[in-house]
């Protein structure tokens, strides 16, 4: 369970969240889309505290967070929870794509460098990767890269994923076998999924419930069905309107 | 004074000159591995910085960087005795070989180039890195050591590569303390027969010869690290 009540954060004198709201039930997948600059990325960062938000209150099960005290024990229970995967990938290149899912089996789980290998093997092995275990990240397409960060995340057993625009950074030709992959992870795991993505169809397809951000604030938010094809806010139906210039979306 | 160059005594001196060899490499070793880890820890501290320490670290480096070697040995050479006494230790000092205070001193005087030399390259590695193995549940602490000083490492290799060579290099100034190394050797024996050419030729061939060999193994070792990323 999570459940964010009037989440407040700014840089500086630029304010970029201006009070989210959001409560999402266990094994629940949910797309965030919004315009650029909406506070979409700052927001699932507050989630698992990569951003200290300034206001508000967080809850992820029984963790509570409250600005602006963010002890470090709570932090790390929080990541321990709650899993990432990052627009760039952030793969640590001095690793191999087995010692990339391995590494924090072994230093935050505490796992044997065999038992940690062995679990990194297995994951690879669902995204794909069996045959890329000992290639350095330098030596992998930007989609393989990617399928190691989702390995990476999958194998720390996190009950919340959160993916910040997963497929943005990857060539057109890419993007279908990273989105495959996501497919099967908000499908075949238990896990609580928040995706920021453009990929509206995909959104429309694997979403629970879609939320649209707009200047730091969910302006709307529903079923895929609903919110797509008959959107309520005005703000909403621009952002479609230029996003979905046809008429995909009856359904 | 037979010849211009006595190419003779150029020859024979070698193996007596070559004999400081071992007491300036043991320098380097020394005084590389000390200053890394005062280097290492002064860059942390600029990076997290803990108020009064952060200020002490800053002003040490500014000191090393803004003073001569040679000034910085003296002061060791002259300097701890005078620290052994304000703690009524002062009957230990004589038993100090001279050897101590250059330890000492090459070890802060490194510290404090590689504290700048690390922090660079700490800072150089992307943001993302440190977010990513937040983002799997690693502490600072862990991030750093697994993550962030590897990458750290491989990429200012030759910074440290290069460092290595001009401490050696540097190690000739112990010869002001008489620790037989190569440049002490030479002025000795220099100094006895005033083949002062002859011996300085030996001395500079020596330093140049181990000064390539220093860098065919740097870049052995970049060529295996290199492969990393
Ligand atoms: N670390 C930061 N420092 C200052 N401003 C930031 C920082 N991160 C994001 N912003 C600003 O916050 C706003 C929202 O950014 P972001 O959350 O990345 O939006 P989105 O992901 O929806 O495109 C932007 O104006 C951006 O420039
Ligand atoms: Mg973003």
């Amino acid at each position: 369970m999570i459940k964010v009540t009037d989440l407040k954060k700014s840089f500086g004198d630029l304010e970029v969240l201006m009070g989210v709201n959001l409560t999402l039930s266990m094994g629940e997948t949910v797309s965030i889309i919004g315009p650029s600059g909406s506070g979409k990325s700052t927001f699932i960062r507050c989630l698992n505290l990569l951003e200290k938000p300034n206001a508000g209150r967080i809850e992820i099960d029984d963790i509570v967070i409250e600005p602006p005290n963010f002890p470090a024990k709570i932090v790390q229970q929080v990541r321990l929870k709650v899993g990432m995967v990052f627009q760039s990938f952030n793969l640590f290149p001095h690793y191999t794509a087995l010692e990339n899912v391995a590494v924090g089996l072994m230093t935050v789980k505490g796992f044997s460098k065999s038992h940690a290998r062995s679990l990194a093997a297995e994951y690879l092995e669902k995204v794909g990767l069996a045959d890329k275990l000992s290639n350095y990240p330098a030596h992998l397409s930007g989609g393989q890269q990617q399928r190691v960060a989702i390995a990476r995340t999958l194998a720390m057993s996190p009950t919340i994923i959160l993916m910040d625009e997963p497929t943005s950074a990857l060539d057109p030709e890419l993007v279908h076998e990273v989105l495959s992959v996501i497919r099967e992870v908000v499908t075949e795991h238990t896990v609580t999924s928040i995706i920021v993505t453009h990929e509206l169809n995909f959104a429309k397809e694997i979403s629970d419930r879609v939320f649209f951000m707009d200047k730091g604030v969910f302006v709307e938010a529903g079923p895929p069905s609903e919110l797509f094809v008959r959107p309520t806010k005005d703000r909403t139906k621009a952002f479609l309107a230029k996003f979905l210039p046809n008429d995909d979306f009856t359904i | 004074m037979g010849s211009l160059f006595d190419i003779e005594y150029f020859f024979k001196s070698i193996p007596t000159i070559a004999g400081g060899i071992p007491e300036a490499m043991l320098i380097t070793v020394i005084a590389f591995v000390v200053g890394c880890a005062i280097g290492l820890v002064v860059a942390l501290l600029r990076i997290y910085p803990k108020r009064g320490l952060t200020r002490l670290a800053i002003i040490y480096v500014s000191f090393i960087r803004g003073t001569p070697l040679l000034v910085q040995i003296f002061l060791a050479y002259y300097g701890v005795p005078l620290i052994f006494i304000f703690f009524k230790a002062g009957h230990y000092v004589s038993g100090i070989s001279a050897i101590w205070f250059i330890y000492i001193s090459f070890s802060l005087n490194v510290g404090g180039y590689m504290s700048e030399t690390i922090r660079a390259a700490i800072v150089a590695i992307p943001k993302g890195q440190m977010e990513a193995a937040y983002s799997v549940g690693m502490t600072t602490t862990k991030a750093m050591v697994k993550i962030i000083l590897p990458q750290a490492f491989y990429s200012t290799l030759p910074n440290l590569g290069n460092q290595f060579i001009m401490l050696l290099k540097n190690t000739s100034l112990a010869f002001v303390t008489s620790v037989p190394e190569i440049m002490a050797e030479a002025k000795i024996i220099a100094g006895r027969t005033s083949k002062f050419f002859e011996v300085y030729i030996v001395a500079a061939l020596l330093y140049w010869a181990i000064c390539l060999v220093l860098e065919q193994i740097l870049k052995r070792l970049e060529a295996h690290y290199g492969l990393k990323r």
